[in-house]
């Protein structure tokens, strides 16, 4: 690889991490079908970059969200124990499937992806008074943006340990942190609000990455030449990222965010299917 | 900032102390092994050494093996963090969230021992 190739990985990485530390995503969804797409990386080794990636951006950009009190500690610890076993059984799995299959499944999450996340957008988050709050889950934080306290009392925990599990599965498998699922799935389902969900999220994605990045590891999945620009354009990105969550409202991003994973998802899906549209 | 807030500070405040020093101890052995490849004008490897070769490696002088060196520690920091997580719930008396950590930290010392195995 030569520098303007390390240079111009390192761009999009950071980039992707800007993104992705801003929703809780990590910036894997983004990484791993550009490294393909557009660098003509091979997919496993695109997902054992972007888990290393991905747990660095977490590393990272949880410090901020966690003296933001984004993160909710207790909760990430609750859903990180089905995240986690799935991460482990989906890396497992990764190193042997066939890459069109992974290529595929990566470009069908994308798109499911983009939809959760528009269906989200008018997501009402319940008061809490008066709800049951049987693990003492319920958290609150100061929102800079809307300069008021936001409390909370997360709900539905079966469905949500569920899903974690899923999430876990799809990012050994995938290389991502699980945050496209997560963040959804915590606001929709569990009712948290979203700029908790992303704090929560973006610090599980660290801990759920090292179960599937010591997989790749072991397995020799990891580049140095992919990972080295990864890394630097991922914690600059990361750094910026996670600082403006703290400012911006989330209605108008959520829609950019939905543009872009519905292109990357598509294109990922016509790979797979070997079809080829010019001009996409 | 409520009182249970407060009383949850300390666990916050040792998972960041945690994730930004082992984010600098594996940041600064990644730039001086770069650094390294670079005096010795040694291109980057396309592949990581395994874990077993590392040590070896590091004393035959051989700057890629700190590459991958920094690449393990920083895999490593969540699962410190979570250690700091545990810790501090049990010092606060917090049986339920200290098992959950527990329960987490069991699952990743699965999956390192799975690919130490390998």
């Amino acid at each position: 690889m030569d520098w303007t190739q390390a240079i111009e990985l390192s761009i999009a990485a950071a980039a992707a991490g800007v993104l992705g530390s801003m929703l809780g995503l990590g910036g894997g969804v983004f990484l791993v079908p550009i490294f393909t797409l557009f660098f003509g990386v091979d997919t496993r080794i695109a997902i054992g970059a972007s888990a290393v990636a991905v747990l660095a951006n977490s590393v990272v950009g949880s410090s901020v969200h966690l003296s933001s009190r984004f993160t909710n500690l207790r909760l990430a610890m609750l859903l990180e124990i089905t995240t986690a076993t799935g991460a482990l059984v989906g890396a497992l799995i990764a190193v042997h499937a066939p890459v069109r299959l992974l290529t595929g499944i990566f470009g069908a999450v994308l798109t499911y992806a983009a939809v959760s996340m528009l269906l989200k957008r008018n997501a009402q988050i319940p008061d809490p008074t008066g709800l049951p709050d049987p693990l003492q889950l319920g958290a609150t934080y100061y929102d800079p943006a809307t300069k008021a306290d936001v409390p909370y009392i997360p709900t539905h925990l079966g469905g949500g340990l569920a899903i974690g599990g899923v999430a876990g599965v799809l990012s050994g498998l995938l290389g991502v942190g699980g945050g496209v699922i997560k963040v959804p799935a915590m606001n929709v389902i569990m009712r948290v609000p979203v700029k908790a969900a992303a704090g929560t999220s973006a610090f599980m994605v660290g801990i759920t990455s090292v179960a599937s990045s010591f997989v790749f590891y072991s397995q020799g999945k990891i580049d140095p030449n992919i990972v080295i620009p990864s890394l630097i354009g991922i914690v600059a990105g990361a750094q910026v990222g996670s600082r403006l969550t703290r400012r911006i409202r989330s209605g108008r991003l959520t829609i950019v965010f939905v543009i872009v994973l519905i292109y990357l998802g598509v294109r990922l899906l016509l790979e797979a299917l070997h079809i080829s549209i010019p001009g996409l | 900032m409520d009182d249970e807030t407060k009383r949850e500070e300390v666990v916050y405040v040792d998972a960041i102390r945690s994730l930004r020093y082992g984010f600098f101890v594996a940041a600064g052995l990644f730039i001086v092994g770069v650094a390294w490849s670079l005096f010795e004008r040694q291109q980057l490897s396309s592949t990581v050494l395994p874990f077993r070769q590392i040590p070896g490696e590091l004393r035959d002088g051989n700057p890629a093996a700190l590459i991958d060196l920094s690449i393990l520690a920083l895999l490593i920091v969540p699962v410190i963090t979570v250690i700091t997580i545990a810790v501090n719930f049990i010092r606060l008396g917090e049986r339920r969230y200290a098992l959950f950590a527990t329960l987490v930290l069991i699952i990743l010392f699965i999956s390192i021992t799975l690919s130490a195995l390998r």
